[in-house]
């Protein structure tokens, strides 16, 4: 059963490992790579799929950028590098480090994701000489992962406490619990569609389930700050708001052109009212950014064009 | 909204940037986006992890794996390999307690770490995955094997 729809569009955790004698990948020649590549698939078995990620295209890497299953960085690399994948549970191969193993599941599900996350991690440690140490735990490229390298991240929509203007006060006092939180495609990236990812900062010196309890903690508190932030906007805005939020609809349904930061904002208040399928509505989020629409029509789109197919899809699919 | 500097095109880059209290607010077109160089993939500028004074003292040792200086880390801000971790120890004891404090790792408790299925549980998941795909003669050499494991126990 999906769990807290309303405020938790999708659960991730995410553990980074290293194999040992093997440089880094900023320093990991082609060779280095397609090695620890087939190690990898070989240690995973058959059960994942194979994506080669240099034998697919700029642009389709970049709509699974948008769908949240590989990061910018793993898209634009030039290394070889691959994504293997088993249901919900992602690895991508020579990205940052050498393992970026995520499980991400729709809703709040923290405790699915991370005993599937240790399924894999389990099977990757019995067979592969994974870099590690007593004091610093798992090694990673960068020191800020050391220790148990694991991000455990929730996606947010809060549309509630953002309009109340109450987000100020949330990103202060959950900075001083160590939780970091930022926009939906990582740092900086806001848009108008109340959407932020609340992840861990600790990773040396805390337990993997210490951290898990700590975001479960704090993702409930927020859930429940932001029903009753919304409720209380729901009843202060009245006609106003509830016509607003028809207008939206409206222009979901009829518009012609609507460019992706407008339909971030017609997102949030649809979404706010839960008036369609919450899941179908995060699914078409994702659908309708613009190298998933490109993807989805086959060809490359200027940005006028876009807006018109941004448009049609939606129509077809809302 | 049309682009405030070609005044033409309709502004799809939307930039708003802060440096000491001075607000700056950019509604552009792609085209004049790009002529004015900004980068909107990296937001913002990123402080170098290992600090940006020079360390001489360290400057000729090197990582015989990857071939690392602790210059090149500190420049990189990534390290090069999981030895550097031990090579450079001491150049990068100062870092990660900047980052971590002075902790240790903590493992996870074993429960979750034993937490694999056991050899009986795997079989009968591979039973069951053969009685679906009407593989039947697989799907007797598996009963048995799960007979004669239990028996065992």
């Amino acid at each position: 059963m999906i769990k807290d729809l309303d405020t938790v569009i999708s659960t991730r955790v995410r553990f980074a490992r290293n194999l040992k004698d093997y440089p880094y990948t900023n320093r990991l020649d082609e060779n280095g790579a397609k090695e620890i590549i087939e190690r990898i698939e070989n240690a995973l078995g058959d059960k994942y799929i194979k994506t080669d990620m240099t034998s697919v295209s700029l642009s389709h890497a970049m709509s699974l950028v948008e769908k949240h299953i590989i990061s910018r960085e793993f898209a634009k690399s030039n290394l070889p590098r691959a994504l293997f994948t088993k249901d919900d549970v992602k690895l991508m191969v020579c990205e940052e480090d050498h393992i970026r193993l995520q499980v991400i599941k729709i809703g709040f599900a923290i405790d699915e994701c991370f005993s599937d996350a240790l399924e894999c991690d389990n099977k990757l440690l019995s067979k592969l000489n994974i870099d590690y140490s007593e004091a610093l735990g798992y090694l990673t490229q960068c020191p800020t992962n050391l220790g148990t390298a694991m991000r455990v991240s929730v996606m947010m929509f809060i549309p509630g406490i953002c309009l109340s203007s109450k987000l100020k006060a949330l990103v202060s006092q959950l900075d001083k619990l160590g939780i970091t939180i930022r926009g939906m495609y990582g740092e900086g990236s806001e848009s108008g569609a109340c959407i932020y990812q609340i992840s861990n900062r600790e990773t040396l010196g805390v337990k993997e389930e210490k951290v898990i309890e700590k975001i479960r903690d704090i993702v409930l508190q927020i859930t429940d700050i932001e029903r009753k932030a919304r409720n209380e906007l729901f009843k202060k805005g009245g006609i106003s708001l509830e016509d607003k939020i028809s207008r939206a609809m409206g222009t979901l349904n009829y518009a012609k052109c609507i460019s992706s930061k407008e339909f971030c904002e017609l997102y949030a208040l649809v979404r706010m009212k839960g008036e369609y399928d919450l899941e179908k509505l995060d699914s078409l989020f994702c659908n309708v950014m613009p190298y998933s629409l490109c993807e989805h029509y086959e060809k490359t789109l200027n940005e006028t064009q876009r807006d018109i197919a941004r448009a049609e899809y939606i129509q077809k699919n809302i | 909204m049309k682009c405030t500097r070609c005044n033409k095109n309709e502004a799809t880059v939307f930039y708003k940037q802060y440096i000491n209290g001075d607000v700056k607010e950019y509604a552009l077109c792609a085209d004049c986006a790009k002529a004015e160089e900004l980068d909107i993939s990296i937001p913002f500028a990123h402080l170098n992890l290992f600090g940006t004074s020079k360390v001489p003292v360290y400057e000729k040792k090197r990582c015989d794996l990857c071939g690392s200086l602790f210059d090149d880390i500190r420049k990189s801000g990534k390290v090069g390999c999981g030895k550097c971790y031990s090579v450079f120890e001491n150049e990068l004891k100062q870092t990660i307690a900047s980052i971590h404090g002075t902790s240790l790792h903590q493992k996870r408790d074993l429960q979750a770490e034993t937490k694999k299925p056991s050899e009986a549980e795997s079989l009968r998941a591979e039973l069951k995955a053969a009685i679906d795909n009407e593989e039947y003669e697989k799907a007797a050499v598996l009963r048995d094997k799960i007979k004669e494991l239990e028996g065992k126990a």
